[in-house]
C-alpha cells in the first residue's frame, strides 16, 4: 500500500485515541468511569451501540458475502427493530431504574447471588474469547495481504485500543465509537460511489446483471429450522438474538446505561432500529457492485494472496490449467454481461450457465488451496481487500483501510471495557474487597482492562490455532444467550422466584445443548428462542410448585 | 400531556413502519431485477 494510505490510517488512529482521551479527561471514580456518571446524550450513545455491534468481519467478511452471495444475509437483521422497540419499553427502563453497573447485578437484586455471579461468569467467558475472535479476523486478513507478521498486525490494532479504553473508559469508548462510526460511513459511502462510477455500465444495467446473477435475491419465505437466513429465522429467531444482545449482553447494555435518562437510553437504541436494515443494505450492495465490477474485469481466481503464492508453488501445473479455465469462463462472462445489460435476448440463460462454470472452477481452486495450506480457505474475506488494494484511488484505500480499522476497535473497546466492569463489580467488589475506596475500585478496573485487552490479542495471536475451540465457545455462547434472556424475562414477572430462575436457566442452557448435538441442523437463530421459552416456562413451574413468593 | 412512554410508544410504530417500508423496497428490488 503507499505511503500516503498508511499516513491516513495512522493519523485517523492517532486522532481518534487522542480526541477521546480528551474527552474523557477527569474521571475520578468507577461511575465516571463505567457509566460516564450517566451523563451521555442519546445520539452520541447510540452511534456507540451501532459501532459496537458493527466489527472489521462486517467490513471485510459481510461485503464479501454480498459478492458472492448477495443481499439475502440481511433478512439476519429483520427481527431487529422490532427487538429495539420491545426493549425500549421493557428492560431499558428496568435496567436504567435500577441504577445497576451491570446488567447481572440486577438479577442478584431481583433474585439471588448465585444467578448474578452465573450470569456474569457466562458472559466473562464468552466475550472474553469472542473479543479476541474479533481482533483476530482483521488481524488475519491484514497479515495475507500486507505479508505482515501476525503478532504485528494484532498489535497495530489491539494496542491502540488498549490504551484508550484503559485510560479513559467509557466516555473515551463513547466518544471514539463516534468518530469511528463516521468513517465507516464515509467510507463505505465513497467506495460506492467510486464503484458506480467504474463499473462501464450504468447503475440501471450494474443492478439488472447482478439480478440475473441471483445477487439481488434478498427474501426466502420459506419456513425451515435448519436455514439462518429466512424471512422467519430472521424475524424470529433474530428477534430473539436481538433482544438478548441488546438487552442482556453487557458489552451494549453498558452503552445506554450512561445515557442521561430513560428516555435517552431508549432513543438511542432507536438508532439502531432506524438505520442497521439500511446500513446493512448498503454494506452487502457494496460487496454485489464488487461482484459486477470483477464481471468485466479480469479477476484473480484466488483472492487470499498468500493462499494464491502456496498454491502456485505446491501444484503449478494444477493451478495454472485452472487459472486458464477461468479466464475463459470470466472473459465469456464478460461479454454476456454485456449483453444482459443490453437486454439481448437469450443473454440471462448464457450469463448463468457461464457463471456457473466459473463457480465450479473456483470452488475446484479453493478446495485445492485446501489441501495445499492444509486451512479451510476463507476467500470471501479477502474479495474487498483486495478490491480497496488494487482498483480504489490514492487516499480512498487508506480511507477503507482505517475504517476497517475503525470497525475493529470500537467493537474491541466496547467489549473490553464491559469485560472490565463485570470482572471488578460482579465479582471483585462483590466478592473479594467490597469495603474498598473508589480510587481502589479506579485502579483495579484500570489494570482489568489492560489484562483482558492482553488476554485478547493472545487468543487473536493464536486464533489460526485456536480455531475449533473458538467454534466451542462460540457454540457454548448459543447455549446460555437466550437462557440468559430468559432469566431477565423472569425478573420481570411478580412470581419468578430465586430457584425458578437459577432452575430455569440451568434447563434452558441444557435443552439448548441438547437440540445444538441432538439436532445439529437446526440453525443457532433457534437455539435463542429455545433457550429463553424453556427458562421461562421452567422457571415460572419451579417458582409456582415452591414455598409461597416473598416479594424482594 | 402524554407521558414518555406513550411518547415513544409512538416514535416505535413510526420505526416500524419505517423498517417495513424499507423491506418492501427491497422486495420490490428483488421482483424487478431478479429472474
Amino acid at each position: 500500500m503507499h505511503w500516503l494510505n498508511w499516513l491516513i490510517v495512522a493519523a485517523w488512529v492517532t486522532f481518534v485515541s487522542v480526541a477521546s482521551l480528551r474527552r474523557a479527561r477527569g474521571t475520578t471514580g468507577i461511575e465516571g468511569y463505567f457509566l460516564a456518571s450517566r451523563s451521555m446524550p442519546w445520539w452520541a450513545v447510540g452511534l456507540s451501540v451501532m459501532a459496537t455491534q458493527l466489527s472489521a468481519v462486517t467490513m471485510i467478511g459481510t461485503t464479501g458475502q454480498g459478492a458472492t452471495d448477495g443481499l439475502r444475509f440481511i433478512q439476519f437483521y429483520f427481527g431487529l427493530p422490532i427487538a429495539m422497540v420491545i426493549l425500549g419499553v421493557t428492560l431499558v427502563p428496568f435496567l436504567h431504574n435500577a441504577k445497576v453497573y451491570t446488567a447481572y447485578e440486577f438479577l442478584e437484586r431481583r433474585f439471588d447471588s448465585k444467578t448474578r455471579s452465573l450470569t456474569s461468569f457466562l458472559f466473562l467467558i464468552s466475550r472474553g474469547m469472542s473479543c479476541g475472535a474479533i481482533l483476530s479476523a482483521p488481524a488475519i486478513v491484514f497479515s495475507a495481504i500486507f505479508g505482515w507478521n501476525l503478532a504485528a498486525c494484532v498489535a497495530m490494532i489491539g494496542l491502540p485500543t488498549i490504551l484508550y479504553t484503559m485510560i479513559g473508559g467509557v466516555q473515551a469508548v463513547t466518544w471514539a465509537d463516534v468518530k469511528q462510526m463516521m468513517i465507516i460511513v464515509v467510507a463505505v459511502g465513497a467506495v460506492v460511489i467510486v464503484l458506480l462510477l467504474r463499473i462501464p455500465v450504468g447503475p440501471e444495467e450494474a443492478l439488472r446483471v447482478a439480478g440475473a446473477a441471483g445477487r439481488l435475491r434478498t427474501f426466502d419465505f420459506s419456513f425451515s429450522l435448519t436455514h439462518t437466513y429466512t424471512f422467519w429465522s430472521g424475524l424470529i429467531g433474530g428477534a430473539f438474538l436481538m433482544l438478548s444482545y441488546f438487552g442482556t449482553d453487557q458489552s451494549q447494555v453498558q452503552r445506554y446505561l450512561t445515557a442521561r435518562s430513560v428516555d435517552e437510553a431508549r432513543t438511542s437504541l432507536l438508532i439502531s432500529a432506524y438505520w442497521k436494515i439500511p446500513l446493512q443494505a448498503v454494506i452487502l450492495l457494496l460487496g454485489v457492485l464488487v461482484f459486477v465490477f470483477y464481471l468485466f474485469k479480469a479477476p484473480p481466481l484466488l483472492y487470499n494472496p498468500a493462499h494464491e503464492q502456496a498454491v502456485r508453488a505446491a501444484r503449478p501445473a494444477e493451478f495454472a490449467a485452472l487459472e486458464q479455465r477461468y479466464a475463459s469462463a470470466t472473459s465469456a462472462g464478460a461479454a454476456a454481461a454485456r449483453d444482459v445489460a443490453a437486454r439481448v435476448p437469450g443473454a440471462v440463460e448464457r450469463f448463468q450457465e457461464l457463471q456457473t462454470t466459473s463457480s465450479t472452477v473456483r470452488s475446484e481452486a479453493l478446495s485445492l488451496a485446501a489441501s495445499v495450506t492444509g486451512v479451510p480457505s476463507r476467500d470471501v474475506n479477502y474479495i474487498i481487500p483486495h478490491f480497496v488494494l488494487h482498483e480504489l484511488p490514492l487516499g480512498l484505500a487508506g480511507l477503507f483501510i482505517a475504517a476497517v480499522m475503525a470497525a475493529a476497535m470500537s467493537a474491541i473497546s466496547a467489549e473490553l471495557n464491559s469485560l472490565s466492569t463485570a470482572t471488578v463489580i460482579d465479582f471483585y467488589r462483590r466478592w473479594v474487597r467490597p469495603e474498598a475506596t473508589d480510587a481502589h475500585f479506579l485502579r483495579v478496573s484500570k489494570i482489568a482492562t489492560g489484562i483482558w485487552g492482553l488476554f485478547a490479542c493472545v487468543v487473536a495471536t493464536f486464533a489460526a490455532g485456536l480455531g475449533s475451540l473458538i467454534e466451542v465457545v462460540n457454540r457454548f455462547g448459543s447455549f446460555f444467550y437466550g437462557s440468559i434472556l430468559g432469566v431477565f424475562l423472569l425478573a420481570m414477572t411478580r412470581r419468578a422466584r430465586p430457584a425458578g430462575a437459577f432452575v430455569g436457566l440451568l434447563a434452558g442452557m441444557a435443552a439448548v445443548g441438547s437440540v445444538s448435538f441432538g439436532a445439529p441442523k437446526v440453525s443457532f437463530l433457534w437455539h435463542n428462542v429455545i433457550g429463553a421459552l424453556v427458562v421461562v416456562v421452567v422457571g415460572s413451574l419451579v417458582s409456582l410448585l415452591g414455598p409461597k413468593a416473598t416479594a424482594r | 400531556m402524554p407521558s414518555t412512554t406513550a411518547l415513544f410508544r409512538k416514535t416505535a410504530v413510526r420505526v416500524l413502519l419505517v423498517q417495513a417500508l424499507a423491506l418492501l423496497g427491497l422486495w420490490l428490488l428483488q421482483r424487478h431485477y431478479t429472474v
